[in-house]
C-alpha cells in the first residue's frame, strides 16, 4: 500500500515536472519571438523548438505506436537535439566573440578539433561493438557527443575567462542554462548506460529537475533583449600579430633555455 | 561503457558544473582598454622590473648574513621577532609580485584578443607561463608561510628569473605599442629592462 501511495506520488511528481516543463518552454519560445532574442540566437529557439515539439508528442507517440516505432521515433528526436545543440554552442561561439576575430577562430578550431575527435572515436567505438543492443548503442553514442559538447562549452567559457570577453544577460543565461542541462544528461547518461534501467530511472528524475532549472535560468535571462556589451573605441588589429607572435616566439624560446637551467642548475 | 568510462563522465559532469559556478559569479565585462590602461600596464611592468626585482632587493630580504649576525646575539626572543618580521615582508613581496604578474596577464590578453591572426600555440605557451609563474608564487606563499623565509632561497632565485622573463615577453609585447601609441608612454618607457634577460 505504501508503495502503491510511493509510486503514485512519483508518477504525479514526473508528471508535475513534464507539464511545468512544457508551460516555461512555451513561455520561453513566445518571449524569443516577442522579442529580438530570436533573430540574434536563431538555434537556440529551433533546439528548444525541437525539445518542445518531442515532449509534446512523444507521451502520445509512446501511446499510440508500437515500441518499436516509438523507440525510433525517440532516438531521432535524440539525434535532432543532438545536432541542434551543437548548432546552439556554435552560435554561443559566434556570439561570445562577434567582435573578437581572433579568439573567435580560437574557440571555433577548438571546437572542430573536438567534435571531429570525440565523434570519430565514439563512431569507430560504436562500430567495433557489435554485440551491445541498439538502444544501449544509441545511449553510449550520444553520451559521447553530449561529452564532446560539454568540452566545447568549457573551452569556449575558459577563452572568455582568459580573455576578459564581455557577456551579455542573454548569452550567459543560455550558456549557463544549456550547460547544466547538458552536465546534467552526460552524468545521468553515463550512469544509465553503465549500470542499467535500474539506475537510469533514479538518475532521470535528476536530470528532470536539473531540465527545470535551465528552464528557469532561460526564462530569467531571455525575458527582454539584451546585447552583448559593445566595445568603445575598439580596433580589430589585422597585420601586426605575426609580428608580435615572432618576438615572442623568440622570447620564450629563450624563457624555455633560461627554464631547463633553472630546473638543472 | 567502463568503469574508467563512466568516471571520467561523472567527472567532466561534475568539473564542468563548477566551471559553470565561477562563470555564473563572474562580475561584469572587463572595461575595453584604451590609454589609461596601457599606461596601468606600462607601470605594472616598470614595477615588476624595477621595483620588486632588482636583486640588491631580494638579496637584502633572504639575506642569511641578517640571520646569522641575529643569531650570534643568542637571544631567542629578538630571533622570533626577526624572523617574524622577515617571514611578513617576504610574504608581502610575493603578494607584490603576484598582483603584477595578474596585471601584466589581464593586460596581455586585453591586448592579443584584438588581433585577428592569434596564435593558438603561442597563446597557450604564454597562458602555461603565465600559471606556472603564478603557482610558484603560491608555493613560495605557502612554503614562506609554514617554513620561514629562509626555507626557499632556490625557489625564490627560480621565482623571480621567471618573472623577469615574463616581463622580457611583456616588453617586447609592448614595444609594437609603442610605436603606435608613443606619445601617451614615451615618458614612462624604461629602455634598459631586457637586461634582465
Amino acid at each position: 500500500m505504501i508503495g502503491f501511495a510511493n509510486e503514485s506520488r512519483l508518477v504525479m511528481v514526473t508528471h508535475a515536472i513534464w507539464l511545468s516543463g512544457i508551460v516555461l518552454e512555451l513561455v520561453i519560445l513566445v518571449r524569443c519571438f516577442s522579442t529580438r532574442i530570436f533573430r540574434n540566437y536563431p538555434f537556440f529557439c529551433v533546439y528548444l523548438g525541437c525539445v518542445f515539439a518531442g515532449d509534446v508528442a512523444l507521451p502520445y507517440l509512446y501511446k499510440a505506436l508500437s515500441l518499436n516505432a516509438y523507440r525510433t521515433c525517440y532516438w531521432a528526436k535524440e539525434f535532432v537535439c543532438v545536432i541542434a545543440g551543437y548548432a546552439v554552442v556554435m552560435e554561443i561561439i559566434e556570439r561570445a566573440f562577434e567582435r573578437y576575430e581572433g579568439p573567435k577562430k580560437l574557440g571555433r578550431n577548438a571546437a572542430l578539433v573536438v567534435f571531429a575527435a570525440v565523434v570519430g572515436g565514439t563512431a569507430f567505438h560504436a562500430a567495433l561493438d557489435r554485440f551491445a543492443t541498439s538502444a544501449y548503442r544509441s545511449l553510449d553514442v550520444e553520451v559521447g557527443l553530449r561529452g564532446a559538447e560539454l568540452i566545447l562549452l568549457a573551452i569556449v567559457i575558459v577563452v572568455i575567462f582568459y580573455y576578459g570577453i564581455p557577456v551579455g544577460r542573454n548569452l550567459k543565461g543560455i550558456t549557463i542554462g544549456y550547460g547544466i542541462c547538458t552536465a546534467a544528461v552526460v552524468m545521468n547518461e553515463a550512469v544509465g548506460s553503465f549500470a542499467g534501467r535500474t539506475f537510469y530511472a533514479a538518475f532521470a528524475s535528476i536530470w528532470s529537475y536539473s531540465y527545470l532549472v535551465s528552464l528557469v535560468i532561460w526564462v530569467a535571462a531571455l525575458w527582454s533583449f539584451e546585447p552583448n556589451p559593445a566595445p568603445e573605441g575598439w580596433t580589430q588589429m589585422d597585420d601586426d600579430y605575426q609580428a608580435l607572435a615572432n618576438r615572442t616566439r623568440l622570447a620564450l624560446t629563450v624563457m624555455r633555455g633560461h627554464l631547463r637551467k633553472a630546473a638543472r642548475p | 561503457m567502463s568503469v574508467t568510462q563512466l568516471v571520467l563522465f561523472l567527472i567532466l559532469g561534475a568539473g564542468f558544473l563548477c566551471l559553470l559556478y565561477f562563470f555564473a559569479g563572474r562580475a561584469g565585462a572587463r572595461a575595453e582598454r584604451g590609454a589609461d590602461a596601457l599606461l596601468e600596464a606600462r607601470e605594472a611592468l616598470n614595477s615588476l622590473q624595477s621595483g620588486l626585482l632588482p636583486p640588491d632587493l631580494i638579496v637584502r630580504i633572504f639575506a642569511r648574513d641578517d640571520l646569522n649576525f641575529i643569531t650570534s646575539m643568542e637571544s631567542p626572543k629578538i630571533e622570533g621577532v626577526f624572523l617574524r618580521e622577515r617571514r611578513r615582508i617576504a610574504l608581502q613581496w610575493v603578494a607584490q609580485v603576484r598582483k603584477q604578474v595578474l596585471n601584466l596577464k589581464r593586460f596581455h590578453s586585453g591586448e592579443s584578443r584584438r588581433y585577428a591572426q592569434l596564435n593558438p600555440r603561442t597563446e597557450i605557451a604564454l597562458a602555461f607561463d603565465f600559471a606556472a609563474l603564478l603557482i610558484a608564487c603560491r608555493v613560495l606563499q605557502i612554503v614562506f608561510y609554514l617554513r620561514g623565509p629562509y626555507a626557499a632561497s632556490g625557489i625564490v632565485n627560480r621565482a623571480v628569473g621567471a618573472a623577469g622573463k615574463v616581463c622580457v615577453v611583456s616588453e617586447r609585447s609592448l614595444a609594437f605599442l609603442r610605436s603606435t601609441n608613443a606619445g601617451g608612454l614615451g615618458g614612462r618607457s624604461t629602455g634598459g629592462s631586457a637586461a634582465l634577460l
